[in-house]
């Protein structure tokens, strides 16, 4: 499950949740769920570093390295 | 008429001033068809012409050619007088296509023909991820493109990945590259989408990006390319055939990533909204409870009304019975003290008869008799003691 999935899940978890037509068992089970979705979305949206990386083409091939120079422009 | 004699400098540089000084000219355009065009040391040399007329242009800093012989050309700058050559010369800070140029026929024609093969068709756009996690962006590895939609990306998500591939953005063989670019970021599986960009400049200078080479790779990218070549007003054949135009490669950061402050803080109100649902939802399941324990309660006790009003309605019925019956019971009673007076002995007796007794016992025949024998005869108010005198026996 992607960011994208697991956000759109939350979000009809979430509705139905607010809705209250659920009965005790179901509505506990609802909120076990959105625990686990918004557990998963924070998760998701902290897995990128923010790298910058360059591509440089090589004599023995194309490599890829940190774009360090750009900090600084 | 005064007659002067001046040295050539002097003149010159009259007529240097002459120039300088006429509002008219200043920041002037001029158009018409290039010729004898060629670069030296960073400086372009070429002349505009029309029938009859010519101007000899000069642009510094041109390091790449930005026309041709034959293009029709509208070049702003200023008139400037050479007073060491005597040479009148117009200087141009722009040089853009001046009507239909022979480029802008080219592009018009290769637009037309990728258009009609359904290159820049909607249905085949791609969307734009919503979240991407690494963007690849095809540009200049020096110069402002990079940085600005470094910036841009940051400011607003400063955990995208961001791969850049560095290529010639103008010039001869730069299609070649920027289609190259395209290719191996679309191949590389963490990128999510492509920016392909590059800052203003003149027609010429975007070229590369007018180009087929770049359309098709544009077109046949497996993911989103968003193009955002040159300003705002500037169309290139790249941003067709893309899956989103920027109009500025800023813009192509803006849109390229998500804001990471917003998510997070959606996030936030989303646990927010988890426990409000929850406890509203158990405040709700609890005060049905309590309403249907108190209708429950409200029950029993009417329940327990209605019951005992029942028993009272039986405990009068029984009194009621009761006093009947006591009633019925007292009038029988009363009948019998009736019978049971009227066979009482003491009432016999009243009625004019007596018992007769021997020696205590109660005399019921003559035969218990002789002649002689002492009796009592008991009434009601007293007794006699006779004598019997004579007996008779009842004849049938």
């Amino acid at each position: 499950m992607n960011y994208e999935q697991a956000v759109e899940e939350l979000e009809k978890v979430l509705e139905s949740l607010e809705s209250q037509n659920t009965s005790l068992d179901e509505a506990l089970k609802l909120f076990e769920k959105s625990v686990e979705l918004s557990k998963i979305c924070f998760d998701k949206i902290k897995e990128t570093q923010g790298k910058v990386e360059i591509i440089k083409k090589e004599l023995d091939g194309i490599k890829t390295q940190e774009f360090t120079d750009i900090e600084n422009k | 008429m005064q007659n002067l004699t001046l040295s050539i400098t002097q003149l010159n540089n009259y007529i240097k001033n002459i120039f300088d000084n006429e509002e008219l000219l200043i920041g002037v355009s001029v158009y018409g068809e290039v010729t004898n065009f060629k670069i030296s040391n960073g400086i372009a040399y070429f002349d505009i012409k029309e029938d009859g007329a010519q101007l000899s242009c000069v642009k510094f800093s041109s390091y790449v050619p930005f026309a041709k012989n034959g293009d029709q050309v509208i070049v702003t700058g200023k008139l400037n007088y050479h007073v060491r050559l005597g040479r009148l010369s117009f200087v141009a800070s722009k040089v853009e296509p001046y009507g239909m140029g022979e480029l802008y026929k080219q592009f018009l024609e290769l637009k037309a023909r990728l258009e009609s093969e359904g290159i820049f068709d909607e249905s085949k756009k791609k969307p734009i991820p919503k979240y991407a996690k690494k963007i690849g962006v095809v540009t200049s590895e020096t110069g402002a493109v990079i940085r600005d939609i470094y910036h841009v990306t940051r400011k607003k998500n400063p955990f995208t990945d961001i791969l850049v591939y560095p290529a010639k953005v103008q010039g001869i063989g730069a299609e070649n590259e920027i289609a190259e670019g395209i290719e191996f970021l679309d191949k590389n599986s963490d990128v999510d989408v492509i920016i392909v960009a590059r800052g203003g400049g003149s027609f010429e200078d975007l070229s590369p990006f007018n180009t087929e080479k770049v359309a098709r790779a544009i077109f046949a990218s497996q993911k989103p390319v968003i193009s955002a070549v040159g300003h705002e007003t500037d169309f290139s054949i790249s941003d067709f055939a893309s899956d989103l135009r920027a109009p500025t490669p800023s813009v192509a950061g803006e849109v390229a990533v998500f804001d990471y402050f917003e998510e997070l803080q959606y996030l936030e109100n989303c646990r927010e909204r988890l426990k409000r649902a929850m406890t509203s939802f158990l405040e709700k399941k609890f005060s049905e409870a309590q309403n249907s324990a108190q209708n429950i309660a409200q029950n029993i006790e009417s329940r327990v009304k209605i019951q005992e009003k029942e028993l009272e309605n039986r405990v009068v019925l029984i009194q009621k019975a009761m006093t009947t019956f006591l009633e019925n019971e007292n009038k029988k009673l009363n009948l019998l003290v009736a019978k049971l007076e009227k066979s009482n002995p003491l009432s016999i007796l009243k009625a004019g008869y007596s018992k007769v007794e021997k020696k205590g016992k109660t005399i019921s025949s003559i035969s218990q008799l002789k002649v002689g024998e002492m009796i009592i005869n008991k009434f009601g108010d007293g007794e006699i003691l006779s004598k019997v005198e004579s007996i008779k026996e009842k004849k049938e």
